[in-house]
């Protein structure tokens, strides 16, 4: 007897329980696709996030100048006066990038303050870099899904083999 | 599904006395776990895409998405490895119940036969219901047990060194079959969706065949299974004791391999974070995802097999599960899309689907226990056996 309403009361809660959870979806929580690609034009593999906002934008690129050469130029496209000191560092399957991130408004973009994360990696005479822009308020509301889209872009960039 | 063979020593033992818990627990635990994946499916709507050998692969943006879908990558090595445990077991059972070879390589054909039937005719209506599905015939896991169960019964009088040399064989195989992941695509020879290589076919985005189990890449789970069935009818206390070293063993092999990150992968990680390098390819089972796996299940069958006889009575309702492996599948897959369809046709977030996924297994209980009395009641030679 104490067994069935132990068993009854314990199903009464998950109906319960089922009930509160309630259906709304979240589509800011699960998993993203990273597509690998190779670009004989650029002359570098990685892979691309798949299932974006449409708010954000990542990119990814090889230009063929040195480091010294390709941080001005990254920095005439913001309103800094100079790029802030790196973040961090992180290891890739071909190069340890180093890792900026920062506020600032972009010139291509408009007038609103952007979040940027640029990671950057020279080699000999090309410099390689990913950069994610997004509205620092999205960028709270879904840090885990930029951190994971833009550090496995990070991880995958590599040059043509 | 068609781990649904029973799990029955040799002998003269009584059905209750003959079952070995421990595989039947086992095999409860990881029925829950796909339970969980297929709630994930049709409840919450975010099982992960992709885990093949090419093509895009999923990235888990949080401990629990990826952790949720982990624990249920348990599930399919450990059906075929139990399968081919259980074949084995029925097999030396039903000889010394005086059946001849035929006869019980007639019985797993059928069997087989009925489980690539069901496959196709019932539980791929179910598949139908979840969201964004657009394939004509799909190739899934009870298709997959069927076709190694048929070809497994040719296998079932080799002995142990044989089947795990074939093992051995099967497991590297397939890694050397599998195509440069860069050819992922469209394919265009169905024999070969069949047998060794997942994918799909069909014209301009129509979906005619889809596998993700081709049969041979997951013979090599059965034919490791029945080497496993032939050490436990020698001496079951030693069978486990050997499933917790090579378990052991399996897993130090998982983290050599993942960590060199080159053959025995089939793919490179995508990352380097602790989720890439527990998430390796599935989609033909690479050579880390079997160690990985089969580590853990190993570890797990034996734990059970130690457990005092106290704290087996807590996994006793994972074992009802277990015993009915095949009503349950048929059951929780029209449970979950008829759930989904009902109350959350949008789908949840994943801690929202925890519950619902605990509701279903309270409904699917008493079901499985009643239809696991009802089966064994059947004559030996009944067709509702196969249950």
């Amino acid at each position: 007897m104490k067994k069935k309403l132990l068993l009854g009361a314990l199903a009464g809660m998950l109906v319960a329980l089922t009930a509160c959870a309630g259906s709304q979806a979240e589509h800011g929580d699960g998993v993203i696709i990273m597509t690998p690609y190779a670009s004989q034009e650029q002359g570098v593999r990685g892979a691309w996030p798949d299932g974006m906002p449409q708010e954000s934008f990542l990119q990814q690129e090889s230009v063929p100048l040195p480091l010294d050469e390709f941080y001005p130029l990254a920095l005439a496209q913001t309103d800094l006066v100079e790029l802030p000191e790196p973040v961090g560092s992180y290891r890739g399957t071909a190069f340890t990038w180093d890792l900026y991130a920062f506020e600032t408004r972009l010139a291509d973009v408009g007038p609103e303050t952007v979040r940027v994360d640029l990671a950057v990696a020279g080699s000999d005479a090309t410099t390689y870099y990913v950069v994610l822009v997004t509205r620092p308020d999205d960028y709270i509301a879904n840090a885990p899904l930029y951190e994971a889209a833009f550090t496995h872009a990070v991880y995958a960039l590599a040059p043509l083999e | 599904m068609s781990e649904m063979v029973e799990t029955q020593l040799p002998g003269e033992m009584s059905h209750k006395a003959a079952r070995l818990l421990p595989l039947d627990a086992l095999r409860g635990l990881i029925i829950a776990f796909m339970a969980l994946d297929h709630a994930n499916l049709f409840i919450a709507q975010k099982h992960s895409p992709g885990e093949y050998w090419g093509g895009g692969f999923p990235v888990y943006y949080d401990a629990l998405a990826f952790l949720t879908r982990f624990v249920t990558h348990l599930c399919a090595p450990g059906f075929f490895f139990l399968m081919g445990a259980g074949m084995t077991l029925f097999a030396l059972s039903r000889r010394a119940r005086g059946w001849g070879r035929w006869a019980v390589i007639r019985h797993f054909l059928v069997r087989g036969g009925w489980l690539i039937a069901a496959q196709l005719l019932v539980v791929n209506r179910a598949w139908e219901l979840s969201p964004g599905w657009d394939v004509k015939t799909y190739i899934g896991v009870l298709f997959a047990l069927g076709g190694t169960m048929i070809l497994g019964s040719l296998l079932l009088w080799l002995k142990s060194r044989y089947l795990i040399g074939l093992t051995v064989i099967l497991v590297v195989g397939t890694e050397w079959l599998v195509p440069d992941p860069s050819l992922w695509g469209p394919g265009t020879n169905p024999l070969s969706l069949l047998l060794i290589v997942p994918g799909g076919i069909g014209p301009g985005g129509n979906v005619v065949l889809w596998s993700n189990y081709p049969i041979l890449p997951w013979l090599e789970l059965v034919t490791f299974g029945m080497a496993f069935g032939r050490w436990l009818a020698d001496n079951p206390r030693q069978a486990f004791e050997r499933s917790l070293k090579l378990g052991g063993v399996f897993l130090l092999g998982f983290v050599v391999i993942r960590y060199l990150d080159g053959f025995g992968n089939i793919r490179p990680r995508m990352g380097n974070s602790w989720s890439d390098f527990l998430n390796p390819v599935k989609y033909p089972p690479s050579i880390a995802f079997t160690l990985l796996t089969m580590g853990l299940n190993l570890i797990v069958m034996a734990l059970f097999a130690r457990a005092s006889e106290a704290v087996r009575r807590f996994f006793q309702p994972l074992a009802v599960f277990g015993r009915t492996p095949l009503f349950f599948y048929i059951l929780h897959v029209f449970l979950y899309a008829g759930l989904a369809w009902w109350l959350t046709p949008n789908g949840t977030s994943i801690p929202a689907m925890y519950p619902y996924w605990m509701l279903g297994l309270l409904i699917l209980f008493p079901l499985s226990l009643s239809s696991g009395c009802f089966k064994h009641r059947q004559s030996l030679h009944a067709a509702l056996r196969f249950l």
